[in-house]
């Protein structure tokens, strides 16, 4: 499956010279834990950086200074990693993962904005394959009431036979 | 990570930059030993600051935690514990001991490495079952072997 296939879409942004409290609150209202920095006014959108609560935290404990003094740009993490929009879901786990981060912008071939991903939208697809691999390797044991179900268990013995006789 | 219900707002946000965590769990100020009284997420602080106008400096953490928190006993079950931390909708929860002494935090994601320690020794099982001996090769190269 290809990442485009389940990025949240579209993606809440911010732009750099907005006052930090203003993407704040943006964050708060839309219940996401972050926005995709663009420049304002600019077709397609690019991602310039990414802004979290993290960032925010970060950018006032350094910076010593308070919510309300501070622009997108003081605090956000500039030139974040972005995956493709053609990444296979496994792939871009492990790019994820290669960088540390949960989160990553995704862009198409022209590198304009498409969506965000998310650690927590990729775990349910990994999920879902778990179970489908679990029914298909104890079909009687899936409570999912198709026709497997009514079948009575195999032995373990008798499937490694089963399977030492298809030369396995 | 712990802090102090009175400490300093302020005070709690640099050690959660220095630690590089996103919460941590508050404790009562008094107690003998350290109790969970409430959660502090980077969110909650950056949400109080939108809602007040006293200055960031002034915060104390007792006025942004999130009071009373899912507190999980370290006897609970992985699948209760993914229970509980679901129907409260939070993302971690502190844990105490059969006395209610602070003895940890379990998250979402300590869950999900747990579980997947489990399914790649699992996978190593089967490719050791279907393919012994290279599954041998494997462990001493350290690579996946090539197929086909």
């Amino acid at each position: 499956m290809r990442l485009a296939e389940i990025c949240s879409s579209p993606v809440f942004t911010a732009y750099p010279e907005q006052p930090l409290a203003v993407a704040a609150r943006e964050m708060r209202a839309r219940e996401v834990g972050a926005l995709v920095v663009v420049a304002q006014g600019v077709e397609p959108q690019r991602p310039l950086g990414i802004l979290t609560d993290r960032d925010i935290l970060r950018g006032q404990v350094y910076q010593l200074a308070d919510l309300h003094c501070l622009t997108v740009r003081e605090v956000m993490t500039a030139h974040p990693l972005c995956i493709h929009a053609d990444e296979e879901i496994t792939e871009a786990i492990m790019t994820l993962a290669s960088r540390g981060v949960r989160r990553a912008p995704v862009i198409d071939g022209r590198g304009a904005l498409v969506g965000i991903v998310t650690l927590d939208d990729l775990l349910p697809l990994i999920a879902e394959q778990l179970k489908e691999l679990a029914c298909t390797a104890a079909p009687h044991r899936a409570a999912t009431g198709d026709a497997n179900e009514s079948r009575p268990p195999v032995h373990p013995r008798s499937r490694d036979s089963q399977r030492r006789r298809a030369g396995e | 990570m712990t802090v102090n219900a009175g400490a300093q707002v302020s005070d709690a946000a640099r050690l959660m930059c220095e630690e590089h965590v996103g919460a941590l769990v508050v404790t009562a100020a008094l107690a003998e030993n350290p109790v969970p009284i409430g959660m502090l997420t980077d969110r909650d602080i950056v949400c109080a600051q939108l809602d007040r106008t006293v200055d960031f400096g002034q915060l104390r953490v007792a006025d942004v935690m999130t009071s009373d928190p899912l507190v999980l006993n370290e006897e609970t079950s992985v699948e209760q514990a993914i229970h509980q931390l679901r129907s409260r909708r939070v993302r971690r929860a502190p844990v105490i001991d059969p006395a209610g002494k602070l003895v940890g935090v379990l998250s979402l994601d300590d869950l999900l490495s747990h579980l997947g320690r489990s399914v790649q020794a699992l996978a190593r099982t089967a490719q050791l079952r279907s393919h012994p001996h290279q599954a041998e090769w494997h462990d001493r190269r350290g690579r996946v072997p090539r197929q086909g």
